[in-house]
């Protein structure tokens, strides 16, 4: 039984194109930058837009 | 920049809230293990009951609705099939459905949580002011998120969901940090942040591969000049391993955590049977240590998903139409007959690259369940879900502005040829 499920899974990923090291890396990395960043930057505008609702608020 | 504007109605909080019963339900939604996935896709609007407190919700319920009635609704299967005029009808449908899910919604979570004491006085011009309010800030949310995707570059509902998503990534990795080494050394504290940053590096690494992986199917197109054959071309075919993307766990998580919302509308008594029944469908209860038996609803969290893939795999991929289109253009795949044949070669292939596309999906889906179960990390909106949603539309950004600076690059090389 595992015997077979092996094989048909063996069969299936054959033939399957997996992108290379070079397209994992540079694709990754640019992902993993673009998320810190934009998250940084939406932190610190999040952070500061909830400051001044605060502090409008206050003022009520 | 109109996102970043965007992101003040999150946080603009509606009037006549109680702060106390709105700091309760957002404990036990985070108790209950739904708070995570609702607060990553609403942006923590939904736990704050903002302007935007739906958030783009609505709409990702009206797509889903009616990708399946087109597959029962034979005029709707038209309509999907008639290019671009078919496309916008299409649009068009999908945010008049999202309004009035928008309606139904609204009044039930104004009725509902207002009755267990969200509003400060619970009358009915409360509940229609906050109902008004939730729609209208829904619908205006889908309308940007369809103007962004006709005039700017990748799809704006997808990227009003990643920067939802966005906003709580800094929460959760503060969080993972605390779990792990808020009373340690600081060469502990490095340690943590170096592996933490290794661990979430592999991981993005893992999707990107999923989201990349594809079958080649080689295909020769041969076009006929009167009686002899004048040319032969061959292309290639790509069948995607994630075909579904992350529709897959958005359906089997919908449908598991369905009972647990509305459990907290009506409000169930903590230690009934249906209590500890429904404990088994929050992921947040999934591979903790203390009260094992709640991982049995993984058990039906797996069978779902691939149920779900399946099923949406057969509504996106039709392969009968393409091998019907193959056809009709004088293309065949090579070593197979066209027309039925060659569906159930298509066929084959996809349900193929299904098995394996759905249980990389189901890995990276479940890891972060696992590790917050493990290490008891609460409240993580850290998914597998979003970190696929994140890299597919970073992704998908990176192509256009590619595609978009090689045309730009291109038109003005031929307007220099030409002088």
């Amino acid at each position: 039984m595992m015997g077979k499920l092996i094989a048909k899974a063996k069969a299936s990923v054959k033939g399957i194109h997996w992108p290379n090291f070079k397209e994992i890396f540079g694709d990754t990395t640019f992902a993993v930058v673009t998320t810190v960043v934009l998250s940084l930057l939406v932190f610190l505008w999040t952070t500061s837009i909830e400051l001044v609702i605060n502090w409008i608020m206050s003022l009520f | 920049m109109i996102l970043f504007v965007l992101l003040i109605g999150y946080r603009i909080p509606l009037p006549g809230i109680n702060e106390d019963y709105l700091k309760a339900l957002g404990d036990s939604l985070t108790s209950s293990g739904i708070g995570g996935f609702f607060n990553s896709l609403t942006g923590s609007s939904f736990q704050r009951m903002s302007f935007f407190a739906l958030s783009i919700s609505p709409y990702i319920t009206s797509s889903i609705v009616l990708q399946l009635l087109t597959i029962i609704v034979p005029k709707l299967q038209e309509i999907s099939k008639d290019g671009s005029i078919g496309k916008q009808k299409m649009e068009r449908l999908t945010f008049a459905l999202g309004a009035i899910i928008a309606i139904i919604e609204s009044l039930a979570m104004s009725i509902g949580f207002g009755r267990n004491g969200l509003f400060t006085n619970y009358t009915w011009y409360m509940v229609l002011f906050a109902t008004t309010v939730w729609t209208v800030g829904a619908c205006f949310l889908i309308w940007v998120g369809q103007t962004i995707s006709n005039k700017l570059i990748g799809n704006g509902v997808s990227l009003i969901l990643m920067f939802n998503i966005l906003t709580t990534l800094p929460g959760d990795a503060i969080n993972i940090f605390n779990s792990f080494a808020a009373e340690s050394s600081w060469w502990a504290k490095i340690l943590t942040i170096v592996v933490m940053a290794i661990v979430i590096y592999l991981v993005f690494a893992y999707v990107v591969v999923l989201n990349s992986a594809e079958k080649k199917i080689h295909i020769t197109n041969s076009s006929k000049s009167g009686m002899r054959m004048r040319e032969a071309n061959d292309n290639v075919m790509p069948l995607k391993l994630n075909m579904g993307g992350v529709m897959p766990i958005i359906f089997s998580s919908s449908i598991m955590s369905f009972p647990v919302l509305i459990a907290q509308f009506v409000g169930v008594k903590e230690d009934s049977v249906a209590s500890k029944i429904l404990s088994c469908f929050s992921q947040g209860n999934w591979f903790n240590l203390d009260k094992p038996i709640y991982t049995v609803g993984v058990l039906l969290f797996v069978p779902l998903t691939f149920a779900f893939a399946y099923f949406y795999s057969m509504i996106s991929f039709n392969a009968k139409d393409i091998a019907d289109n193959l056809r009709k253009s004088g293309s065949i795949i090579n070593g197979i007959r066209p027309g039925q044949p060659t569906a159930d070669y298509l066929e084959k292939e996809a349900k193929s690259m299904l098995w394996i596309g759905t249980t990389m999906l189901l890995f990276i889906s479940l890891l972060p369940t696992a590790i917050s179960g493990l290490f008891g990390i609460r409240g993580l909106s850290f998914g597998g879900t979003t970190i696929i949603i994140i890299v597919g539309v970073i992704l998908e950004m990176k192509n256009t502005i590619v595609a978009q600076t090689s045309s730009v690059a291109y038109k003005s090389l031929v307007k220099k040829k030409g002088r």
